[in-house]
Formats: structure tokens, sequence, C-alpha cells
């Protein structure tokens, strides 16, 4: 028997004698209904950060039409000839690699050789594709698109920027994948699928509109873009690569075209020639040069396991499978730069000290949080002398959006920021911030609440997380908008947020839910 | 559709408007595709559970996607994998893991040779050879590309060959 049959049988047996606990729509529906109340409470607080740098989507479908005032649609003609590139930010040299896998996104230093993982910043979520923009900024994908954004969403996170900009999502049905960025244009190739077929289009990242770029009359398999020349691989059973100018021009003439079918491969990529990977049928991949001119074979090297090519710079190349080499080639020789294990998707960009901070997951160190400059000082309150110590202090911190401080505090105390790991706690803050969660703005509310004696001996804010009793729900009416306070009341027990503060002034937690 | 006749696939992976509807047809093969995938019982009932509730809790944007059960099993497995880690910290730190059942495929040539693959593959096999999906519907489901589910899937067959036919 073929071991694919005995695999599939095997596993259809194991599966059908599992024994498995029983269905409970309800249980799930319920904790599902909870996490959907407790969500929408926490962005409401928030409302004023999360617009703040946000694009609107551009929604995209097979009959829309480009954005008025948008340049007039560059759809290739066999007889253009190719254009030279735009003006644009000139690019610096390449610093290092962004390679996003299922840990995030992960930066290689060349000149350190270090590997630096951003998972600090849970906002950015599991990151399927990232690109870079070409000055010092990063597109990507998640894998599953965190709200509010829509599931699909193609990002972008300028240089310097620390919130993540939403440019287009695809529609019901279709799915969208960044190819590769049109050298020093701020333009992204991509590829839009829908039920028509598949397309390539362009995407202005500083003002998001599309245009088409081609629209193959075979089914699209794989792209690669180095410069102005774009490789594209087009059929199903037979294989074929044609050359186009990237920058809508049309078919080119780079010197060879595909005799017959291009042998099965896993990628292609574009970088001091056209790149494929190729099959050997003893198990093994190579990875294959052609020469642009000749359509010589320049070179041709054991990839092992390689799977996939990404290439971002001029004769650079990456490939891997579960370990990405980068490496160079240079006159018909490759010579390995450095490996990266464990890594997924590979882009290189060129400003790599500008593009990513390790702790924060971008470029500046500006925080996701407004200052609250019109703010009253904290009147006291008949509490013991600890509690009122820590209460003030807590309040000058958030008011003042001092999320380090606030981060340190908790760290101090062990105070619980959130159910379950939360990780480091600053990273959490300003995540939390960035989604519409400000941490540091819902403290400032509760701490003008009034507050209630827990039976540890400890406080909470506002009292009615202690008492539920409707006198104190009236009082915190005071403090929340009509919204908030609605969506509360749908639950007996008061989950929204919540300050606690032990009897020896210990802060022992800030958070909502259940 | 590839793979296996009509009825034996395991999801019918029909539209489903209503929550309900969904959860009714599909936690059971998620659950269990999971559980191969895992090789954890236990672990694939509460991820198949979270992820079910995530799927009810973003139901609206959910229900407008082409293959639900397809994100449903990528959240359960990333859901798991974090639990995973967890679960490596606290045997390193002597905190006592959660309870576990084992789930062994009844071939114990096979369930060994299954278990030694990386997780990301055994999850392309089983979205292939027990749910029957064909390679772009587990490149969509996994958000990889198509010519990744093929490598892994070649890679991974080559892996059980020398493991269960080692002379050929």
């Amino acid at each position: 028997m073929k071991i694919e049959d005995r695999l599939r049988q095997e596993l259809h047996d194991t599966a059908e004698h599992l024994l498995v606990r029983p269905d409970d729509l309800e249980r799930v529906m319920r904790i599902g209904r909870r996490r959907k109340r407790l969500t929408t409470a926490g962005g409401l607080a928030g409302s004023l950060v999360a617009v703040v740098g946000v694009i609107a989507l551009a929604s995209l479908g097979p009959e829309t039409t480009p954005p008025v005032g948008t340049a007039p649609s560059t759809l290739p003609s066999p007889s253009t000839t190719a254009t030279t590139a735009p003006p644009g930010p000139s690019l610096a040299e390449s610093k290092g690699v962004v390679a996003a896998g299922p840990a995030g996104i992960s930066l290689l230093d060349f000149a350190s050789g270090e590997a630096t993982v951003l998972a600090s910043d849970p906002g950015y979520e599991t990151i399927s594709w990232a690109l870079s923009d070409g000055a010092g900024g990063l597109v990507f994908v998640h894998e599953i698109t965190p709200l509010p954004w829509e599931q699909g969403s193609i990002m972008w996170l300028p240089a310097g920027a620390t919130d993540p900009v939403p440019l287009i999502a695809p529609g019901l049905g279709e799915r969208m994948i960044p190819v590769d960025m049109i050298d020093g244009a701020l333009t992204l190739i991509f590829t839009y699928e829908h039920r028509d077929g598949s397309e390539l289009r362009t995407l202005d990242l500083q003002n998001p509109s599309t245009e088409p770029l081609l629209t193959p009359t075979e089914p699209l398999q794989a792209v690669a873009v180095d410069g102005e020349v774009m490789a594209v691989v087009t059929g199903t059973d037979c294989l074929q690569v044609d050359f186009y100018n990237a920058f809508g021009g049309g078919p080119i003439d780079v010197g060879f075209q595909s005799a017959g079918c291009l042998p099965p491969t896993n990628g292609i990529g574009m970088a001091g020639g056209f790149l494929y990977s190729l099959e050997t049928g003893a198990g093994t991949t190579e990875l294959v040069v052609r020469h642009l001119g000749t359509g010589a074979t320049v070179d041709a090297i054991d990839a092992g396991n390689a799977w996939q090519i990404s290439v971002g710079a001029d004769g650079v190349v990456a490939f891997g499978g579960e370990t990405v080499t980068v490496g160079r080639f240079s006159e018909g020789t490759f010579e390995e730069l450095h490996q990266l294990p464990a890594a997924g998707t590979i882009a290189l960009t060129s400003q790599l000290s500008v593009a990513a901070a390790a702790t924060l997951g971008s470029g500046d160190a500006s925080l996701p949080c407004l200052p609250m400059t019109d703010l009253p000082p904290l009147a006291p309150q008949n509490l013991p002398p600890e509690v009122e110590l820590t209460r003030q202090k807590l309040y000058n911190l958030a008011a003042s959006c001092d999320l380090t401080g606030l981060a340190e505090a908790a760290a101090e105390n062990g105070t619980s920021l959130g159910f379950g790991e939360i990780g480091d706690p600053l990273a959490y803050l300003i995540a939390n911030a960035r989604r519409g969660f400000d941490v540091a703005n819902w403290i400032t509310r509760m701490l003008n609440a009034e507050p209630a004696q827990r039976e540890d001996g400890g406080y909470a804010w506002p009292a009615v997380f202690v008492t539920g009793s409707e006198a104190d729900w009236e009082a915190v009416s005071g403090i929340l908008t009509a919204a908030e306070y609605e969506q509360l009341r749908q639950t007996d027990d008061y989950l929204g947020f919540r300050v606690g503060i032990d009897g020896d002034g210990r802060w022992g937690f800030a958070l909502a839910g259940d | 559709m590839t793979g296996a006749d009509t009825d034996e696939i395991p999801i019918i992976r029909l539209h489903h408007d209503t929550f309900d509807n969904f959860y009714t047809t599909n936690r059971t093969p998620v659950l269990r595709a999971l559980a191969l995938t895992l090789g954890d019982r236990d672990l694939a009932a509460d991820a198949t559970d979270e992820a079910m509730a995530r799927a009810f809790q973003h139901w609206k944007s959910v229900q407008g996607f082409d293959n639900q059960a397809g994100w449903v099993y990528r959240v359960g497995l990333n859901w798991a994998r974090s639990r995973l880690r967890k679960r490596r910290r606290e045997i390193l730190t002597d905190v006592m893991p959660t309870s576990s059942v084992e789930v062994q495929i009844n071939d114990p040539d096979l369930d060994r040779a299954v278990k030694e693959l990386p997780l990301d593959t055994r999850a392309v096999v089983v979205l292939r050879h027990y749910l029957d999906w064909s390679t772009d519907e587990v490149a969509r489901a996994l958000g990889i590309r198509p010519g990744t589910v093929k490598s892994r899937l070649h890679r991974a067959i080559n892996d059980l060959r020398q493991a269960l036919e080692p002379g050929k």
C-alpha cells in the first residue's frame, strides 16, 4: 500500500475511535458573548486614540473604479516600451533582513549578526507576510487580522510610526498578497485574487489608491520584482515566465524566455538574475540563477530543503525551510551572509534602526497615550495612608500618560493587568492603548470614583465592583459614558475596569473582564 | 476536493449563515483534526472550544470567510501552540502541567514517524490527508503558499517513507 493511502486510512481510523467531549454550544456562546461585551466596553474608552492615524480603507472589487484624482490606469500594452523609475527617495544600503514567522516579526542585523524578535508587542499578532517598504518601514499581513481591522487587511508601519495603518482589505471570498515594492516609489505590487481570477495591482502607500498592473490570461503562480524588472510565472501544468516593466510599461525583453515549460518550482526571485528553485527529483532542491540578457545559467546551488525565495535588494537572496539563509550572488558564486533559524517570509530593509525598536515594535518611542492635562488634582479619600499614597502615585502616573512608570510599578507590585499571561507590562499597556483600550485613561477615571473595602482588607475602585448595590451602580454611571454603562449593566456583576490596592498599599490589579 | 470519496469527507464545508449550524457541523471534525495534529486529545478539545468561542465572538467577520472551519482550525492551532510553549516553561519551573491524553495512531511505527514531523508539517499532513482538502485549500487555511504546502507534504512523505521503509 502506498504511504499516502496508509497514512490516510490510519488517520481516519484513529479519528473515528477518538473519544471526544460532547458538544457544548451554550458554553461556547456564553464565553464568546461575554468577550464581545468586554471588547466593546474597553474600546469605547480610547476611541480618540484609535482614530488617530487611521486612513480609510480602500474597498476593491472587480467592478470598482479607481478613486477620483488618482493616476490613470496603467494596464500594460504589448507595444509599450520600458519606462524609467519615477523619482523617489534614494535607498540606503541594506542593513539587515526582516523575517515574519510564527513568533512575529524578527530582525536580523547584518552588522551584529543578531536576531531580535519583535514579539513583545501583542498588537502585531502573528504575521504571515512582511516586506520592507524600502524607506525604513514595513508592509505586512496578519495571519488572523486583529479587530477592528478587516480580515486580510494589508497593513503599513511607516518608518518612525507607532501605529500600523490599514491600507486595503479584500472583500468576501477574495485575497490580497503583497508581492514586492517598486523601488523608491513607496508603491506596493500585490496579487488580488477574486472570483473571476487573479491579477496584479499596484497600491500607493501614501495615498491608498490602487491601479491594475497586469491581468494574466493564465493562472498566476508567482511574481518577483527587482528594480524595474518583474518576473511573472503563470500556467497550471506548464509554467511559463514572462518579464514586464514593474512601472506598468508592459512586456520587456530581458534576453530570454522560458523554452517550453519551467521545471516545477517552489518559488522564484529576482536577484542578480532570475532565480527559481528546482526540484531535482532526488528529493533535493537546487537554486538556479539565469542571467538576464543571455538566459544562461550562471549558478546553481544546493538549496537543501528550500521552499521559498524572497528577494528584496539587488543581488541578495534568501531561501530556506527550517533555517533561512541569506546570501549574495557575485560573479557566479554564492556567498552566504547569514542564517536565521525558524524564520518565514523574508524581506530586506534598508533602514533597520529606524524601522524597528525591540520593545515598541516600531520607530520612535512616542507612546499611544494622550496626557490628560486638564485634570484637577485628585481629592483625598478616607483611606489608610499607604493606600492613599499608592492611589495618588498611580493617578499621577496615569494622568501624565507615563506608561513606563505604570509598567514599572506593576512589575514591582506584581500587579494583575489582565487575565492569563500578559508578558512585558509595558508592551502590554502600549498594545492595549493602540487597540483603543487606554489603561491610563481608565485608571484616572476609576480613581476618581468612590472605593469600597474588600473582604481581604484591600480597596477597589469603583465600589460597585465589591458591593454590586444599586446605589453604587448609580454612582459609577457618573464616570462612564451612557453606552459603556448600558453595556456593563448587561451582566449582573460589574465586570468593567477596576483598580485594586491592598491594605498595605500594594497595587493589586487594574483590569476589566472576568 | 481530492483524495477521498465524497461520503468520507469529514467536514461539510458549505457556507454557514448561523453560528449554531456551523458549530454543530464542524466542531467534531475540527477537534479530531487538531487532536491528530497536536497528538493530545484534551489540548485539542480546549483549543477547539477556544477557537469556537472566538468564532462566535467575531461571527460577523468569520461568517464571510469561504473556509470558516479552516479559520477555526488555525486559531485553535495557534492557541494550542502558545499553550504548549507555556507548558514547556511550567515543566522547566516544576509547575505541575495540565492533564493530557495522548492520541495514538493505531500503527505504532506510523505513530512514531508522524510525531517526529514538525508541528507545521503535521498540520499540513492532517488537513490534506485527513480532511482531504486540496493544496490550495490547505494553503488558504494556514495562510501559507501552495508551494509551501506541496514542499512540506513532499518532505513529510519522504520522511515517513524513510522511517517506515528504510530499505527503499
